[in-house]
């Protein structure tokens, strides 16, 4: 049962080892940098992330949560961008 | 030589006396007296389940987010990680990094909130809500025993860097983190796992840097490691690099990373683990539960350096070690002055403790709130299920206590662990995400996900050696079992009836809001 579970998954497995090692390393760093990108554009087209109003005042713009999460995946793409 | 359980020919050797002296036993001794007796006067202010399971959702935003870091850093990264570094290279970095920021950055804006708005104590629950009471119990009963095995595997990799750095014998190291962790997590269960938690975190961060900072010293900086590590041959090329190809041999060549670690393991670990979400639900508003979160994200971004650096430099300083987890406490026995022993072991001892308070804490809620008060025992008073919590919080200690030593039956401990994670987690994160972004997805569908992904990832698991040419592949077979049982939802759905829409309400995500 094994043995014949291997044999079917095996050209599988080998067809997709083959596709992945077909892709440079280049092209992988820039999916993942692309990824972070992404999440970062994602991030500011959310609505305000601010805490709630206290005393009718508005909080201001440094406390919306978005920046600090753009922040961090821009570190992060550093990151891969060095190693 | 000391044997646990000398018919299974489960010994182990004590390795000398160890180098901690007389101060450094003093610097350990009163770090866990204090922590002990911080978290039982923190139980003189719980009151009822919701105190001990939530805090009574009143935690500090800050606190929580130290917390959910160095819950994550249990004393098995601390010596897994640099065990990793040590044989494969900083390419382990990835699961601090792109295994970690992206998922949190989800969880902070669209998980998070959801869970906190619903006012749940576990992601069983939530699934509960979303799907029905078969899916919760479900899922209940995979993460309940998981954490307990899980307790094992924290317990045993602390008595092993106990054993090489004291001397202490396994079984007696064991029973003393079980003890300490065990009397303040019963006394003041959540409240006092997040503020114990914030003061290892700041120990942890500064035992790490010691470390860190000492073997870099020895290795002449990050240029002479780089020469050093490059000078050992090809067999190091890859060494530091964050992307290796995949057929380099390690477990983590880059699509493992991708498809694997990136797209499930990471974010089944950070939107749906009940041991790190459950702190996030006890914040005091949802602001807060989202600001907690993206400060652990930032604090995430120094582990790999602090942790991984130390693995790095052991290469060069104690190269040939057969087994690379065992770096780490040789770096510490062989680097450190006496008081600087002291400091760097109680860090360790944080990371282990933070770790199993965690899961202790989450294992006890999840059993308590979503099997015990579903099924046993319905519309007792809050005081019944506090003294539930107390109890179930012995019986898992004990029951860790007691099942630490299949952990020393794996080569790598870190890989244990994941292996664990890998059998599940893609279904998990499956149904979770299909359930906060697909309306039509049902109890029938997450049901026929969860069978299929966990029958994929058994199986994959059964072939591995046969199909994948890397060793350790749990990041493809995540990815698969991810992958079923995502098309088992669907399919199973749609063919099914959908849940009704007033049901589902305010469970769906919006970008709104």
């Amino acid at each position: 049962m094994r043995d014949w579970l291997a044999e079917l998954l095996k050209p599988l497995a080998e067809w997709l080892f083959v596709l992945v090692m077909s892709v440079p390393l280049s092209v992988v760093r820039l999916i993942f940098l692309g990824i972070l990108a992404a999440l970062a554009i994602w991030a500011l087209t959310l609505p305000p992330q601010r805490p709630e109003p206290v005393d009718g005042k508005k909080p201001s713009w440094f406390t919306d949560l978005r920046f600090f999460a753009v922040g961090l995946l821009l570190l992060q793409s550093i990151f891969y961008l060095i190693f | 030589m000391f044997c646990l359980f000398p018919e299974r020919g489960l010994c182990y050797v004590e390795l000398g006396t160890g180098k901690l002296s007389n101060i450094d036993v003093a610097i350990v001794v009163v770090y866990l007296v204090g922590i002990t007796l911080f978290g039982v006067w923190i139980g003189r202010f719980i009151k009822n389940d919701r105190d001990f399971f939530l805090a009574g959702r009143n935690l500090p935003w800050w606190a929580i987010g130290m917390s959910m870091v160095v819950s994550d850093i249990g004393a098995l990264e601390l010596v897994g990680l640099a065990g990793a570094a040590y044989t494969y290279g900083i390419a382990v970095a990835n699961f601090d990094w792109i295994g970690c920021i992206p998922a949190l950055i989800l969880a902070a804006f669209i998980f998070i909130p959801y869970y906190w708005r619903a006012k749940v104590f576990t992601i069983p629950e939530f699934l509960g809500l979303r799907y029905n009471q078969f899916v919760r119990t479900l899922v209940a009963i995979i993460w309940g025993v998981v954490f307990i095995f899980q307790l094992g595997i924290f317990f045993y990799t602390a008595a092993l860097t106990m054993n090489i750095l004291c001397g202490w014998p396994i079984y007696f190291s064991i029973l003393l983190t079980a003890m300490i962790v065990g009397i303040y997590t019963f006394f003041g269960g959540l409240t006092a796992v997040v503020l114990v938690d914030s003061i290892q975190c700041v120990l942890l961060f500064i035992g790490s840097l010691i470390i860190l900072s000492i073997a870099m010293v020895n290795v002449g900086g990050y240029g002479g490691l780089m020469d050093k590590v490059h000078a050992m041959g090809s067999g190091f090329e890859h060494h530091f690099s964050l992307l290796v190809p995949p057929d380099t041999p390690t477990p983590f060549g880059w699509a493992g990373i991708l498809f694997g670690l990136a797209f499930v393991l990471s974010p089944a670990y950070w939107l749906g683990n009940q041991a790190i979400v459950q702190r996030n639900l006890g914040a005091r508003s949802e602001h807060d539960a989202k600001k907690s979160v993206l400060l652990g994200a930032f604090l995430k971004l120094f582990i790999p350096f602090l942790l991984i650096g130390p693995g790095r430099a052991g290469l060069v300083l104690h190269p040939g070690l057969e087994n690379g987890d065992d770096i780490y406490p040789t770096l510490i026995y062989d680097l450190l002055p006496p008081g600087l022993v002291g400091i760097v072991f109680a860090a360790f001892l944080a990371a282990l403790l933070s770790s199993v308070d965690s899961y202790l804490n989450s294992a006890t809620t999840i059993w308590t709130k979503d099997i015990y008060q579903r099924y046993i025992a319905r519309d007792r008073s809050a005081r019944h299920y506090l003294i539930v919590g107390k109890v179930l919080t012995v019986v898992f200690v004990t029951a860790g206590v007691f099942l630490a030593p299949l952990t020393a039956r794996s080569p790598s401990i870190f890989g244990y662990f994941v292996t664990i994670y890998s059998i599940f987690q893609g279904p998990l994160l499956a149904i979770l995400v299909l359930g906060f972004f697909w309306r039509r997805a049902n109890g029938k569908g997450a049901v026929a996900g969860l069978a299929l992904g966990i029958t994929t990832s058994g199986t994959l698991f059964w072939l591995q050696d046969k199909v994948f040419t890397c060793p350790e592949p749990y990041l493809y077979i995540a990815w698969w079992a991810f992958l079923m049982g995502l098309v088992a939802t669907v399919i199973v759905s749609l063919a099914t009836k959908p849940e009704p829409p007033e049901k589902i309400e305010g469970l769906i995500y919006r970008k709104s809001g």
